[in-house]
């Protein structure tokens, strides 16, 4: 879908800020790239929609080179989510969904249909559709701008922070729903943060980035335990493990349940849904190797220990 | 004494009526002509300069030297090219009103967030949409409180006009002086005045419905 092959670029000779990069994005990847300010990572995501183009190399969109993009169709047919929203403020919050349809002359009814169908998709009433920017929340606004990039249904969507601005509950609400469509549409999202646990918890695949070069990439699993690259394992360290805890469903752990029917009265149990570091707490707390596990209905499916994290098969 | 002033003033605008309401008129023509000129030119050259920095600071270093030269100075110069009358008068005013609208126009467009622009070009709009859709509604209220402005500076500029034969209010401002006519000169000034006042008031009220929405 997107394809970086030694790439270069540098605002000022001698101060690269992207060397040699080559990268691939498949359909349906959700690419978090990651590392500290200056690192590239936006400047990497900018060059994907032709707002910044690279000195050397070559870069390739759904198969075609960038240089044969018309640089208007390119960024059409891709959403861009910014970090500061960047809402219109001077459009409604309907208008501001259908710009994309908009400045391509859609209809009227399309873009009125389609408006409606994107407020919802982001978990927002209709009645927010004739409100302006300014009369909404943070979190609002940025479920605003993810309809915005939506409109036109791309293939691709690019998220540069997004959630950057928006407080930590809210952050954690809306990392769930941007997790949410990924799931529902099936789109190729490339997403830009410098939140660790953000990275572990969104990405399909983590490209951990410094100095204008990616140091490693990967599912979480390897980013989190089988790094090659001492940078990328001080810059996840423990933070991201943690949130591997976090994310980790016991499910995908659970041993089977081979002790005798008594042993259930006195179990302490967890859910298959709850993430590792429930489980592990509850060992801890209450001084215990084993508990049970069951499923959204009740039903036992097994039993979770430590021992049992040797299953995760990276 | 003073109420006495005033009784005659009213009695004066009673009794020749017909002749401030063609003043008037013609006050507000001449205005209006060099208001849309002032308005069209500013405007247009506000956007193309708002392209390049060269360019603004040259054309805004520029009006603003203009500006600075006395109103009367400038009408006096313009009467040696252009001869005396309406013509002369609309250069004139044309020349004093384009500082304030083409830099507000200018400060508008280039002072619009980065990222609502990075935001429109990012998602594909051409050069001509990313001005007309955005940026240039954004400015708008800037650009209006330049308009606003202008027409205050221009209808009170244009009673100086009758000086090098022009018409409008001035006419009557001027012969009140030259005849030792106080009621005369009071009312031409007040005429002008409330024109302004006026003008104003209305332009207020556009400026403040387009605030509304934005911001």
């Amino acid at each position: 879908m997107i394809e970086f092959r030694d790439v270069s670029q540098q605002y000022q000779a001698g101060k690269p800020i992207i060397k040699n990069l080559s990268l691939t994005v498949s359909q349906g990847e959700f690419v978090v790239l990651i590392g500290p300010s200056g690192c590239g990572k936006t400047t990497l995501l900018k060059m994907i929609n032709g707002l910044i183009k690279p000195d050397s190399g070559e870069i390739r969109i759904k198969g075609k080179e960038l240089k044969e993009w018309d640089p208007i169709t390119l960024k059409r047919n891709i959403g861009y989510v910014i970090q500061q929203v960047g809402l219109f403020p001077h459009l409604t919050i309907e208008k501001n969904i259908s710009y994309v349809l908009d400045i391509q002359k859609t209809s009227e009814t399309f873009k009125k249909q389609r408006a409606r169908e994107l407020i919802k998709l982001v978990g927002l009433e209709e009645d927010y559709l004739p409100k302006y920017p300014k009369e909404l929340s943070g979190g609002q606004k940025q479920r605003v701008g993810i309809a915005r990039a939506l409109a036109a249904d791309p293939e691709i969507i690019l998220m540069d922070e997004p959630l950057g601005a928006v407080d930590q509950i809210n952050r954690a609400v809306l990392q769930d729903e941007i997790i949410r469509i990924y799931q529902t549409l099936n789109k190729t999202i490339v997403f830009v943060t410098h939140d660790i646990e953000e990275a572990i918890k969104l990405g399909t695949k983590i490209v951990v980035m410094n100095q204008g070069q990616i140091m490693e990439m990967g599912s979480r699993d390897t980013i989190v335990f089988h790094s090659k690259s001492h940078f990328a394992d001080d810059f996840i360290g423990n933070k991201g493990f943690l949130s591997y805890l976090n994310i980790v469903k016991i499910a995908q752990v659970v041993c089977s349940f081979n002790g005798n029917v008594s042993e259930k009265e006195t179990m302490l149990w967890a859910r298959e849904t709850d993430p590792l570091i429930v489980g592990i707490r509850i060992c801890l707390e209450n001084g215990i190797n084993q508990i049970g596990v069951r499923d959204a209905f009740g039903q036992v499916v097994g039993t979770f220990d430590l021992s049992c994290l040797s299953r995760l098969k990276f | 004494m003073p109420m006495e002033f005033i009784k005659n003033l009213g009695e004066l605008l009673k009794t020749r009526s017909d002749f401030f309401i063609e003043l008037l008129l013609q006050h507000l023509v001449l205005s209006l002509i060099a208001i849309v000129i002032i308005t069209v030119v500013g405007v247009t050259t506000g956007v193309l300069i708002a392209k390049s920095q060269k360019a603004a600071s040259v054309v805004i270093g520029l009006t603003n030297v203009l500006y600075t030269i006395p109103s009367i100075a400038m009408f006096g110069f313009f009467v040696s090219i252009t001869g005396i009358g309406n013509t002369t008068a609309i250069i004139a005013l044309v020349i004093y009103g384009l500082l304030p609208v083409i830099r507000n126009t200018y400060v508008g467009l280039t002072e619009v967030d980065d990222q609502i622009l990075e935001a429109a070009v990012g998602m594909g709009s051409t050069p001509w949409q990313l001005l007309s859709k955005i940026q240039f509604p954004l400015a708008l209220p800037v650009i209006i409180a330049g308009i606003r402005n202008m027409v205050v500076m221009t209808i009170a500029l244009a009673g100086i006009a009758s000086f090098i034969g022009a018409g409008g209010l001035g006419v009557a401002i001027w012969r009140g002086i030259t005849t030792n006519f106080d009621e005369m000169t009071v009312a031409g000034s007040l005429l002008v005045a409330l024109l302004a006042f006026v003008a104003d008031g209305l332009l207020g009220i556009i400026e403040k419905r387009l605030l509304r929405r934005t911001k």
